[in-house]
């Protein structure tokens, strides 16, 4: 048949019967064929009734097409099928000429009871106004029957789409929330409930850029009844009619209860849900394939996962949800864990009494929530999670059996004060419930396999439950600890559990014990309350042994715990045996590559980094690359970190050449995994610009730094610690390029940034403080540098009230400020404070714990208190060498000021061996230039120098001056030290000649680096006046004179011993330079103030004998006398508490008596005096020479 | 986006794939859809329900919500699947006649053959015949086959069936009245 006989057939059969005839002989013309076949369609036509009829309703020539009128409105274009209807696109003229949108509904409804139904409301209708309402202006029914409704026109894209299109993050998401629930309560207010919210009836539309979420088809769904109520899901023709996965528990209730706001405030809660994390809480496939009765069950009864756990569990789909939502999966179930689970969780009570009242209190919440305030929908009260929980595992709880119940309870009763004898009464009730459906359980499946089975579950399952319900307890409280709140409910609870677990409730279950301690155990430690940590692992451990014989999984898992509890606690000697022994033992349960022994060697490799042991860390290393090379294919993660973790241990060890290829090969994996912006790319960037920075290659450093800091910003635009985290690095490049005013201002950026993001005391603006503060330091500016030091120890010691490694840290880097600026009084008592602190801290042995010893014995040292100070450095030594066997920088500093100690007491011979055993040790650590050696050189050159070995000492000054000079070109403080060294060694080897210009380049160095009243600065200046007396160069060295002396009187305090001394030192040396007169005030005030203050000090007696020497030399032989004598007999009365270094003025006292007698003419007398002269530079002799006092 | 090859229960990824012009694509989606009808037309077909309908609108409406979901995709690209369900619902018919055989009792008249349920309760000489006439249709003027399969078979309206052909319902819907005639003709012509 012909589409010809078609055309006709369709023309004829409109016609009227009579006309027909007529027009098919016309049409068809000579064919007779042709027209029979036309005419037998057209009878069959006639006859064919209901023949192929089909279940819809249509009437072919009433359907609707652009260009139709339905009532004033004219159809333009078909914007839209929903299920129920098609949407268009209409014109409205009268009264007012605008756009609308047409909504005809084709299900075959009584049309005249929905459009009574919707007349009922319309009035309400009427009286919505929200700017997030789209308003419905009218209804009607069409020509053919149907019912129509005309709303506002809203060109826009449903929210999910929208959002996940514009992959919006979820703070945006939240937003745009907000504004819907505000409609919704409008409507509320208005009296008019939605009933069927859900996303599709939500669209997003653009004003000015702006996104505004509008509802539509209020009161759609009441009129024509096809809110989503079980007698209407599926309609007479059993077309399914919605998403299940939006309606209310009492919706899905087929009793008929009455449905108020708060089924529309649940429904809020899905599309919440769905907002949050891209799916529904039940699983819609999943409801479908149960049936329709399961469908219903599910939702009235059974609890959705909450939005963070869901994600955990998604696989795939978390994924891509997730990059719908600009995060990371991780990220994403953080965003969500706490509050936000919390208020979804509430909108989507089964008990709509408990869900929010209005639409405007959920919004208030999330708005809280955006704020960091705390929410209304807190974690529940106990009992009402107990409930829920038991709700959830009913099967479980009963076959746990009463002791374990009876720790549930016993735990949240005392942590949540609830009363456990009615949460008692609640399981009691649960469980019987539970225990019919049991045993109905039990009775259908009484075979004996399944009893076996369900046995050796049994111990499983219980340890499960344990462990299921304390994690899902404590993670409950963790946005709490995160958040900086009190942490207090969640360590009481814990005890709480500890205890009982102590007392041995557990002892029938030794699966459920262990299971249970490790996961308060690493909670504890998580906390840092070590003792309480050690307390659950320690035994956990012997558990473990005792219980699994032999190698077992149980027993490694347990090692590791407690390894890592030790390490953590710093005590890195007991933990290494444990990380070894899991290692082996995780060995030989998995023979071969293994992820657990991978990570089993990077553990023990990390952990034998921290002690100082590179080289044993090394091969660990390796190992655990290659495996992960192995178990992984192609470019992985782990790979990739495996390589950093690899070169940071060479690195450390100082084998930057070999470390650098790894960190690039690192980088290339990051490349290739993430080709674009990512965070792990930017950290491997830094990583090797860091490395580079290592290698002296600063210009190479600093293009990868700004490269990962701009990247940085691109990922986090805006604040974030991780941009902040990158300009601090580049500032610490930039500093240690010398530039420091680009790195103070960076310094500063990553600091303000760090308090914007933490309003509230952090740690990180301590640290971007204390950083800050090191710069200021460098650049010589120690008030600035204190006052930072000061706001960060402040800080610190707000957020660790009480002992904590943080505030011991920053207690010890204050104090060492204050040493460096001279203020040792000062210093003193915060190094104290900062060592009995770590003593509190740790119990044993810890390396911050020796430096702060180290510390407070050099400042002790540097007060003159040698006696106090030697134990402490012998007990930091000490303690240096059991944490670190063999090499390692402490060790060598410990050495270094034992060494020192033992230089400044005079027993020279004891310090040498030391001071080269320190030197040595720190040219194998670090081959090459390196500060720590330059020291070392420095210390050692010092001490030939005061053993008289000038000739021994020169070179090895040299060596370090120009270590020094490559290791900081430019001016430094090292480099003027040195300088200054050399130059009064040669000075005192007579080569006057040499000094001077080195001494004037450390003094000019110094005025570029120092504020003109620093210590170091004063000191060159004197030594250099110093030099010129020498050279009997007055001209200059009276000046300089004068200079020091000003600036001593203004910085040292008045009538001070320090400022005695000074004075005393450079009349001293106007004394030498025979400028008498100018000597004679100074040493007379000198001695002033030392009868004032230590009238019985050695250094009172000498300043005595001093003023006779002076006046000597102005030939006030009388007056000079009985000074002379008293100075000297004085002396040597206390002469053993003079230092070695005082030791040659006893001869000086002693010549100036010879003078004085030989001035006097009484040769007797000189006579006497000379021979004590020469007997006592006959004992010195055979003493070590004295070198200057700085 | 990249193509990837559907996994083998993805009746979406079929569906969308065959519609990209995977032939392969559209032959597996045929045995998952046929098995999924079969299953929910069982029940209806053994009369276990009271009241049934065997509404071919709803079996496959159901069928599709089950493997596809409720996600949104095109019409167009919904055309294998509803070709699938068609073809599925005459085998299953099929098959119900050659189970069954004859029908005892009261003949139903054509003309109230309205869907699929009348049909199987029609009887297999009726089952078989409408398949034969389904058959020459099909040889002379397929599109409206197509047509008559996607209507009578997988329960579409006009406007569905449109879309999923890709022409305009005003057309679908004339040819759907000039195919209605001719099959009618075809079974009630005693030639």
């Amino acid at each position: 048949m012909n589409r010809g006989a078609a055309e006709i057939f369709h023309e004829a059969r409109e016609m009227a019967p009579e006309r027909r005839a007529g027009y098919l002989v016309g049409a068809c013309g000579k064919d007779l064929a042709l027209r029979a076949t036309v005419e037998a369609l057209l009878k069959a036509d006639a006859e064919l009734g209901r023949f192929m009829a089909s279940p819809s309703v249509d009437v072919p020539s009433s359907q609707e097409q652009a260009g139709a009128q339905v009532g004033r409105y004219k159809l333009l274009e078909q914007i839209g099928e929903g299920g129920m209807g098609t949407i268009w696109m209409a014109e409205q003229r009268e009264p007012v000429k605008r756009r609308v949108a047409l909504k005809i509904i084709k299900l075959g409804m009584d049309t005249k009871q929905v459009i009574a139904r919707f007349e009922a409301e319309r009035q309400a209708l009427a009286l919505m106004d929200h700017p997030h309402i789209a308003k419905v202006l009218d209804a009607g029914a069409t020509d053919t029957g149907r019912p129509y409704f005309v709303m506002e026109y809203i060109k826009g894209i449903p929210i999910l789409e929208y959002c996940d299109t514009e992959r919006l993050d979820t703070k945006a998401r939240l937003d745009l929330f907000i504004n819907v629930c505000h409609a919704i309560q409008h409507a509320h207010q208005k009296g008019i409930i939605h009933r069927d919210i859900k996303p599709s009836n939500i669209l997003v539309t653009l004003h000015d850029g702006v996104p505004v979420p509008k509802v539509i088809d209020f009161g759609i769904a009441k009129a024509t009844n096809s809110e989503l109520t079980t007698k209407t899901l599926f309609t007479e023709h059993r077309q399914l009619v919605g998403t299940p996965s939006y309606m209310s528990p009492e919706q899905a209730e087929m009793s008929g209860l009455d449905i108020d706001t708060r089924s529309d405030i649940y429904s809020l809660g899905v599309l919440l849900y769905e907002l949050l994390t891209g799916t529904t809480p039940f699983d819609m496939k999943e409801l479908l394939s149960k049936g329709f009765a399961e469908m219903m069950r599910v939702i009235r009864e059974d609890e959705p996962h909450k939005p963070s756990t869901r994600i955990s569990t998604l696989g795939d789909t978390a994924t891509r949800a997730a990059q719908q939502r600009r995060a990371d999966v991780k990220k994403l179930g953080r965003l969500l864990r706490g509050d936000l689970d919390w208020v979804v969780m509430k909108c989507l009570e089964k008990d709509r009494t408990r869900r929010y009242e209005t639409a405007n209190g959920l919004a208030a919440d999330i708005d809280r929530h955006l704020n960091d305030e705390p929410v209304a929908a807190g974690p529940p009260t106990a009992a009402y999670k107990l409930r829920k929980f038991v709700m959830r595992n009913r099967g479980q709880v009963i076959a746990a059996g009463g002791v374990l119940v009876a720790l549930l309870i016993g735990v949240i009763a005392f942590a949540w004060q609830a009363e456990e004898a009615r949460l008692q009464r609640d399981i009691a009730v649960l469980a019987q419930q539970g225990e019919s459906k049991q045993r109905r359980l039990a009775d259908e499946q009484r075979s004996e396999a399944e009893e076996q089975r369900k046995t050796a579950e049994t111990e499983r399952d219980k340890a499960e439950l344990i462990a299921t319900f304390m994690s899902d307890t404590l993670q409950g409280a963790g946005p709490s600890v995160a958040k900086g709140r009190d942490i207090t409910m969640l360590k009481e609870m814990m005890d709480a559990a500890a205890a009982r677990i102590e007392k041995g409730d557990l002892r029938a279950v030794p699966e459920a014990e262990l299971r249970l301690r490790a996961t308060i155990g690493g909670t504890y430690r998580e906390l840092a309350v070590f003792d309480a940590a050690q307390g659950m692992l320690q035994p956990a451990l012997a558990l473990a042994r005792a219980t699994h014989i032999g190698d077992d999984e149980t027993t490694a898992n347990a090692l590791i715990n407690l390894a890592a509890l030790l390490r953590d606690q710093g005590d890195l000697s007991r933990a290494e045996p444990l990380f070894r022994e899991s290692l082996d033992m995780t060995r030989r349960l998995f023979p071969g590559d293994h992820p657990d022994v991978a990570n089993g060697l990077n553990n023990l490799a990390t952990l034998l980094q921290s002690r100082g042991d590179l080289a044993g860390a090394e091969p660990f290393l390796r190992e655990a690359l290659e495996m992960w090379k192995r178990l992984v294919p192609g470019e992985h993660p782990d790979v990739a970190r495996g390589l950093n973790t690899l070169a940071s241990v060479l690195q450390a060890r100082g084998d930057l050449a070999g470390a650098e290829p790894l960190h690039r090969e690192s980088l290339e994996i990051w490349k290739r995994l993430f080709p674009g912006d990512h965070p792990e790319l930017a950290r491997g960037l830094n990583n090797l610009a860091s490395l580079l920075q290592d290698r002296g290659d600063l210009a190479g450093a600093e293009p990868l730094s700004r490269e990962s800091l701009e990247m940085t910003k691109r990922l986090f635009s805006g604040d974030h610690p991780e941009v902040a985290g990158g300009l601090h690095n580049l500032a610490n490049l930039l500093q240690a390029r010398g530039d420091l005013r680009g790195a103070e201002q960076l310094y500063r950026e990553s600091l303000e940034m760090w308090k914007r993001l933490f309003p509230r005391d952090h740690p990180d603006v301590a640290t971007g403080l204390s950083n800050l503060g090191v710069l200021l330091y460098v650049k010589g500016d120690l008030a600035g540098a204190e006052a930072l030091y000061r706001e960060s120890l402040e800080i610190l010691k707000r957020l660790f009230p009480g002992d904590h490694p943080n505030v011991a840290a920053g207690l010890n880097n204050l104090a060492n400020l204050l040493q460096a600026r001279g203020d040792l009084a000062g210093a003193e008592p915060l190094y104290r404070q900062s060592v009995e602190m770590q003593k509190r801290l740790y119990s044993g042995d810890h390396p911050d714990m020796a430096m702060g010893l180290h510390c407070l014995a050099s400042v002790l040292s540097a007060r003159g208190d040698l006696v106090a100070a030697e134990p402490l450095y012998r007990e930091s030594l000490e303690m240096w060498k059991r944490i670190f066997p063999g090499d390692h920088p402490d060790v060598a500093t410990g050495l270094n000021g034992l060494a020192g100690l033992l230089h400044t007491r005079g027993d020279l011979a004891g310090a040498e061996p030391l001071m080269r055993e320190s030197l040595e040790m720190r040219k194998r650590i670090f081959p090459g230039d390196h500060p720590d050696v330059a020291a070392s050189l420095i210390s050692l050159a010092n001490l030939l120098k005061n053993r008289g070995d000038l000739a021994g000492a020169e070179p090895i000054y040299r060596e370090s001056l120009e270590m020094t000079r490559r290791l900081f070109p430019g001016d430094n403080p090292n480099v003027a030290t040195a300088l200054d060294k050399l130059a009064r060694l040669l000075g005192d080897r007579g080569d006057l000649t040499a000094a001077e210009p080195l001494m004037l380049e450390a003094l000019e160095m110094r005025q570029r680096l120092f504020q003109s009243d620093h210590p170091d600065l004063l000191a060159i200046k004197s030594n250099l006046a110093a030099l010129y007396v020498k050279q009997g160069k007055p001209e200059k060295s009276l000046p300089l004179i004068m200079e020091v002396l000003e600036a001593s009187r203004a910085t040292l305090p008045k009538d001070s011993p320090q400022l005695a001394g000074q004075i005393a030192q450079l009349g001293g040396m106007l004394a030498e330079s025979k400028a008498w007169s100018e000597a004679e005030p100074l040493i007379r005030e000198a001695l002033g103030i030392r009868e004032k203050t230590q009238p019985d000090a050695w250094t009172t007696f000498n300043s005595k004998s001093m003023l006779g020497g002076v006046l000597l030399g102005q030939n006030k032989l009388a007056e000079a006398e009985p000074l002379l004598l008293d100075g000297y007999r004085g002396m040597r009365e206390c002469e053993s508490s003079i230092p070695w270094t005082g030791k040659k003025r006893v001869p000086e006292a002693l010549e100036r008596l010879v003078r004085l007698y030989e001035a006097k003419g009484d040769a007797t007398e000189a006579a006497a005096w000379r021979a004590k002269l020469e007997a006592e530079r006959a004992k010195l002799s055979n003493a070590p020479s004295q070198g200057d006092k700085r | 986006m990249v193509p990837t090859p559907p996994s083998p229960g993805d009746v979406t990824g079929l569906m969308l794939a065959a519609s990209n012009g995977d032939k392969q694509a559209a032959d597996h989606l045929l045995p998952l859809v046929y098995e999924q009808l079969r299953k929910v037309a069982q029940r209806d077909l053994a009369g276990e329900r009271a009241g049934h309908t065997l509404s071919a609108t709803a079996l496959v409406h159901e069928a599709y919500l089950k493997l596809v979901g409720p996600r949104e995709v095109a019409w167009a690209d919904r055309r294998h699947f509803y070709t699938a369900a068609a073809e599925s619902m005459r085998r299953i018919l099929l098959d119900h006649a050659r189970a069954h055989g004859r029908r005892g009792g009261e003949k139903l008249r054509l003309s109230e053959v309205a869907d699929v349920a009348a049909l199987a309760a029609a009887g297999s000489d009726e089952i078989l015949a409408v398949d034969e006439a389904m058959g020459r249709l099909e040889s002379e003027d397929p599109q409206a086959a197509a047509l008559v399969r996607l209507r009578f078979y997988a329960g579409l309206d006009v406007e569905q069936a449109a879309q999923t052909l890709g022409i305009s319902p005003r057309t679908a819907a004339r040819l759907w009245t000039y195919a209605r005639a001719v099959l009618y003709r075809d079974l009630t012509d005693p030639r």
